[in-house]
């Protein structure tokens, strides 16, 4: 008797957990996205990228409805990068000077999945994978495997516990890993009242150069792309100018919400050839094109026929 | 006759008999003519010749029948000087055939130089693209800080 109500109960609770994952399979992705902004978090993650990699140390907080993030750089020449909302600043130290530049938010490690997931859905499968354990905690592997040829492997490990995404790494079609970021070490704490961690580092034996060298300009398209892999959005477009030319260069970033890549439009200037072809240089690939006076080439840790697309398809 | 008009023209006709003979003389048709080119003569000789209603016409029926010039000014008295502005319209098209073919090998050379495409290398892809593509781009932290910043010091 005491059997079969075990049994009937095993039934029922693997029936429920079924629905759930059947009911809303990509909600493990949004609760990922959310934590990473919700959260109060201070760590150190490894990041390896064309086989070098760096330490990072990250501290993150919510308070109030703002989001507060620091992130540090602890191996190599000395850098950091302080967020409050939208607003972002970098500050990278060379040998005599420390060079500060605002820049646009991005999805960094661990936030890098996007506001909008229903992109995702649409040229993504999402696979569960077993349990492992990241950092000293228990985390969920999950598999982001692509539709098409266009895109790579994402897999993340997240946090059992709190959905962050603890470790996340990026391989291509024959398994071969592209990136990987993973804490080591993390803190979770409930509430962040005190911000005095975000400041920057002070060096008072360099100077404070504010680096504002590359006068970006909104752009105005005269250009259009005749077939671009599904899923990818323009998210940005800038414009700069060129010393000598009235014209000015272009520079276009596509993401379909986890792969990026950049497109540069430049005029030929006299005396310049224009290039073509494609390389890769490490895990990014470049492909360039002449096109009616313009230099094109694309830029992106993506798939070669991704990079070649785009630069083929271009017209204006 | 003609002495009569001669010496009606030179006075050496008597004044009485002038009248008779001028009417003498116009009652004639052939005289006529006759009279009309004593007349020119003598004007020409005395420096008092304008004109005759008849030379204008003469001279206007005679630019009628002259050939219409499109432009620039014919000699009429040497082939010579007429073949020069032939030989000139050949010295201005020789002159716009070269400035022609050294404008067109001009513009084409430039083109050719423009359209010159060379395989891409990795050193033709500048420092500046690949820290503006990880600076938009990089999901890593390394990349989005250190990007854009070259070692200037």
């Amino acid at each position: 008797m005491i059997h079969k109500i075990f049994t009937l109960i095993f039934i029922f609770l693997s029936s429920v957990t079924t629905v759930v994952a059947l009911e809303d399979p990509w909600k493990i992705i949004s609760d990922a996205h959310s934590a990473a902004k919700k959260l109060n978090y201070q760590g150190t993650y490894h990041f390896t990228h064309n086989k070098q990699t760096q330490s990072i140390e990250i501290t993150h907080a919510l308070h109030g409805s703002d989001e507060y993030t620091r992130m540090i750089l602890m191996d190599g020449a000395p850098g950091e990068m302080l967020s409050h909302g939208k607003n972002t600043t970098v500050y990278h130290s060379s040998d005599k000077n420390v060079h500060i530049k605002k820049r646009d938010s991005h999805n960094l490690f661990p936030a890098v999945i996007p506001d909008n997931i229903e992109n995702l859905k649409n040229v993504y499968t999402l696979h569960f994978g077993k349990l492992d354990r990241v950092a000293d905690r228990t985390a969920q592997i999950i598999v982001l495997t692509p539709k098409d040829k266009y895109r790579y492997f994402y897999h993340f490990w997240i946090d059992q516990k709190t959905s962050l995404p603890l470790k996340m790494i990026v391989t291509d079609e024959t398994s071969e890993t592209l990136e990987q970021a993973s804490f080591t070490k993390i803190n979770l704490v409930d509430v962040q009242n005190d911000l005095s961690w975000f400041a920057p580092k002070i060096d008072l034996t360099k100077d404070y150069l504010m680096n504002e060298e590359i006068s970006e300009l909104p752009s105005q398209k005269f250009w259009e792309f005749s077939s671009i892999p599904d899923g990818f959005k323009q998210v940005s477009a800038k414009a700069s100018r060129n010393n000598g030319i009235t014209m000015l260069s272009h520079h276009l970033v596509y993401s379909d919400g986890l792969s990026y890549l950049s497109i540069f439009i430049q005029p030929v200037q006299r005396g310049h050839k224009p290039k073509v072809g494609n390389i890769k240089m490490g895990r990014t690939q470049v492909c360039a094109r002449y096109f009616n006076g313009y230099q094109i080439m694309t830029v992106g840790a993506v798939p070669r026929k991704t990079c070649e697309m785009f630069t083929e398809s271009i017209s204006f | 006759m003609s002495e009569k008009i001669s010496s009606l023209f030179d006075n050496e006709i008597d004044q009485d008999n002038i009248n008779k003979e001028i009417d003498n003389l116009s009652s004639r048709s052939t005289h006529k003519v006759k009279w009309k080119n004593y007349q020119v003569v003598r004007d020409v000789l005395q420096n008092n010749f304008t004109s005759t209603p008849d030379l204008t016409d003469k001279i206007m029926e005679a630019i009628d029948k002259e050939p219409t010039q499109i432009s620039g000014y014919i000699h009429k008295s040497s082939d010579i000087v007429l073949a020069e502005p032939t030989y000139k319209h050949w010295k201005i098209a020789a002159s716009f055939a070269a400035f022609f073919v050294v404008g067109f090998s001009a513009v084409n050379y430039n083109n050719m130089q423009q359209n010159k495409v060379v395989q891409l290398v990795q050193e033709d892809v500048s420092e500046d693209i690949i820290a503006r593509h990880y600076a938009n781009t990089s999901l890593n932290a390394g990349y989005f800080i250190q990007a854009n910043f070259s070692q200037k010091d």
